[in-house]
């Protein structure tokens, strides 16, 4: 069974069409990778397969089902992009509620959330409200909050946005692991040697559509291109306003 | 459940925030506070007028006119009272009628002659504007006026007769209390010093200060972009709405006994100073009125809550969901500011139509009943009507964060040209 199945999935916005039917799939164990130039339609992308919002045409299974059930959703995390943290709450706090909004026991949740903030190197940071936590932690922390339930579905918006080279490293380091575990991964990021490092399988995205998809390597060599980025540059043409 | 998270995290998140818990706490302690004191000052510090019409020709040694215009003189020295004699009880009646005065005594020619007789009940008349906290100290004053009178006179009969009718002789005085109806809803009529502006105010100063909260709590998950990760957890709207309706209900029940503690105080500084003999009886709060008030005032505010949430909905952000509290703090003023001049059947069947759509109005008329009463049938139908908008906008709120355009903030644009389309 796949993770996701995505086909012809459409959405438009009134008279916006964001998304014009895109097909992939993301079977476990691999991660997936959406790129494309700002207002290619990879976030509506990735809503539609959180369930967050319904596709005007095309269908979508994740998880074996519809990703706006309860039971899949307890299986999945997304992360958005530019998403804060609660500024009242404890680093430990929110990794905690998060891990009993996903369905958690409260003791499943506790050994979670002390087992991540270990992980993330959040140690010193347990106890610290979100409101004073730089960027690159409340990032850490927000994985937190999408890893507690240990989903075999992430989908990450730019997901070491903010963070420090080693920092990201670390996160990178994370999914790999996530990914040996049979985890599956959909990822979108605008730093093309992050993608060339997560994801086993890259789609391209450009007005709504996708371009091409396939593995890196294959890409590279069926394009004659040297690295992902001058492929990126090919593909796509100067963002969308 | 997912609701009880998230309203014990929501919960914690509005307890921190130390702003907002302050406002609805201190604010109303403040607020009726200060009330209080200038109440108070109004009532010692500036004059009270009563006029006093006195046409007793006495008995012979006997002026109980005179001696009841003395003693109400001798007691009303806590505060500042004016006795003004007058000559037509009409013209007296009018000085009311016109806020000049707060009452106007009539004192008949045979007033000391019946009272000299063993079983004459003499007649007193008074006329008086009721509501007011001066009308109510000035009744106050009269009675413990006449009240010494009235032992004075008995104390005398007792020695001239006994027997079977005793009871007249210890009840020598009939007073007819006539008085200047204002229109108002409520039996006012009740020497109160809750009647009057105070439940208007209540409900005022409730809506204002809670009506933020819960734009902290809905919008400000869209503002931190918390909002789709939580749209993404097992739980269903409902209960995101629930939980966090039931947080801010909270928050609600602690404002409303600082508005209840704030009233108390309100009264209690309005009256200090004053001698007990001249204090309104019916200034305390008994504890099933307190528990009502709570109760209408929690209730109030999570309408007002729901509302806010409904009309903000849209907003991506608390500044423009601010933009909605002018309009929430409209209402209530919409659903009183009629009612405190008229009742509410006797006003023009149109403007009682948007009277009854406003949930505002039910909260004042319960209101009302907690704290002057009396209660009545139509009390339960205001307490079905309160919790029929709370449900009913408790739906919409869910329906509205079910939407698109509210999860993921697009809202319509007007396009002056062809959109591109792809």
């Amino acid at each position: 069974m796949d993770a996701v199945v995505a086909s012809d999935l459409r959405k438009a916005f009134g008279e916006f069409t964001a998304v014009g039917g895109v097909s992939f799939k993301v079977e476990f164990g691999t991660a997936f990778a959406l790129i494309g130039p700002n207002g290619a339609g990879k976030t509506t992308t990735l809503r539609m397969v959180s369930g967050l919002i319904r596709p005007t045409s095309g269908s979508i299974m994740v998880l074996g089902g519809d990703p706006s059930v309860g039971s899949i959703r307890s299986k999945m995390s997304i992360l958005p992009e530019d998403a804060g943290v609660y500024e009242k709450l404890t680093v430990y706090e929110a990794i905690y509620y998060y891990g009993l909004l996903r369905g958690l026991s409260r003791s499943e949740a506790e050994l979670r959330t002390e087992h991540l903030i270990k992980v993330l190197g959040l140690d010193d940071k347990h106890d610290e409200y979100g409101s004073k936590l730089s960027k690159g932690l409340k990032r850490k922390t927000l994985l937190g909050m999408c890893l507690v339930n240990d989903p075999q579905l992430l989908v990450l918006d730019e997901p070491t946005d903010g963070l420090d080279v080693r920092s990201a490293k670390n996160v990178r380091d994370m999914l790999g692991k996530l990914v040996d575990e049979g985890k599956a991964i959909i990822v979108t990021s605008h730093n093309m040697s992050e993608i060339r490092s997560v994801a086993d399988t890259i789609a391209i995205m450009d007005k709504g559509r996708i371009v091409v998809q396939g593995e890196a390597e294959k890409l590279l060599a069926e394009y004659g291109s040297d690295n992902l980025e001058d492929l990126f540059l090919t593909l796509t043409t100067s963002e969308v306003e | 459940m997912g609701w009880g998270v998230i309203f014990i995290k929501d919960l914690k998140e509005l307890v921190r925030n130390r702003k907002a818990l302050a406002l609805v706490t201190v604010m109303p302690l403040l607020l009726f506070s200060a009330l209080g004191v200038l109440s108070n000052y109004s009532l010692t510090k500036t004059p009270t007028v009563i006029t006093f019409v006195d046409k007793d020709t006495g008995y012979g040694s006997a002026n109980y006119g005179q001696q009841l215009f003395n003693n109400i003189e001798a007691y009303g020295q806590s505060i500042d009272l004016v006795v003004v004699n007058e000559s037509s009880f009409q013209v007296a009646k009018q000085m009311v009628a016109d806020g000049q005065a707060v009452m106007a005594i009539f004192v008949p020619e045979n007033f000391s002659y019946t009272l000299n007789q063993t079983f004459g009940v003499a007649n007193l008349t008074l006329f008086t504007s009721p509501g007011s906290t001066k009308a109510q100290v000035v009744n106050q004053i009269v009675d413990s006026a006449l009240s010494d009178i009235s032992t004075q006179v008995t104390y005398a009969r007792l020695h001239r007769v006994y027997g079977a009718n005793a009871s007249k002789v210890l009840n020598p005085v009939t007073v007819y209390v006539e008085e200047y109806q204002v229109k108002t809803p409520f039996n006012t009529t009740v020497s109160t010093p809750y009647a009057g502006i105070l439940p208007a105010l209540i409900v005022l100063v409730s809506v204002e200060t809670n009506v933020g909260l819960i734009i902290d709590s809905l919008v400000g998950e869209k503002e931190r972009r918390t909002l789709e990760m939580l749209l993404v957890t097992p739980i269903s709207r409902w209960g995101i709405i629930i939980g966090k309706t039931l947080a801010v209900l909270v928050i609600s029940l602690v404002s409303a006994i600082a508005i209840l503690v704030g009233i108390i105080l309100e009264v209690g500084l309005t009256f200090s100073g004053l001698a007990q003999s001249i204090t309104p009886t019916a200034i305390q709060i008994k504890p099933l009125q307190a528990a009502a008030l709570i109760a209408i005032l929690t209730a109030t505010v999570v309408v007002t809550q729901l509302i806010t949430a409904a009309l903000s909905a849209y907003a991506t952000n608390t500044k423009e969901a601010n933009a909605s509290i002018g309009l929430v703090m409209s209402l209530p003023v919409l659903s009183m500011y009629p009612l405190l001049f008229s009742s509410l059947f006797s006003l023009p069947h149109l403007v009682q139509a948007v009277m009854y759509l406003l949930p505002f109005t039910y909260s004042y008329l319960l209101l009302n009943m907690a704290l002057i009463g009396p209660a009545s049938l139509f009390d339960v139908v205001y307490v079905f009507a309160l919790a029929g908008y709370t449900l009913l906008l408790l739906y919409i709120t869910v329906k509205l964060y079910g939407r698109e355009a509210v999860i993921v903030g697009t809202t319509r644009k007007i396009h002056l040209r062809k959109p591109k389309t792809r």
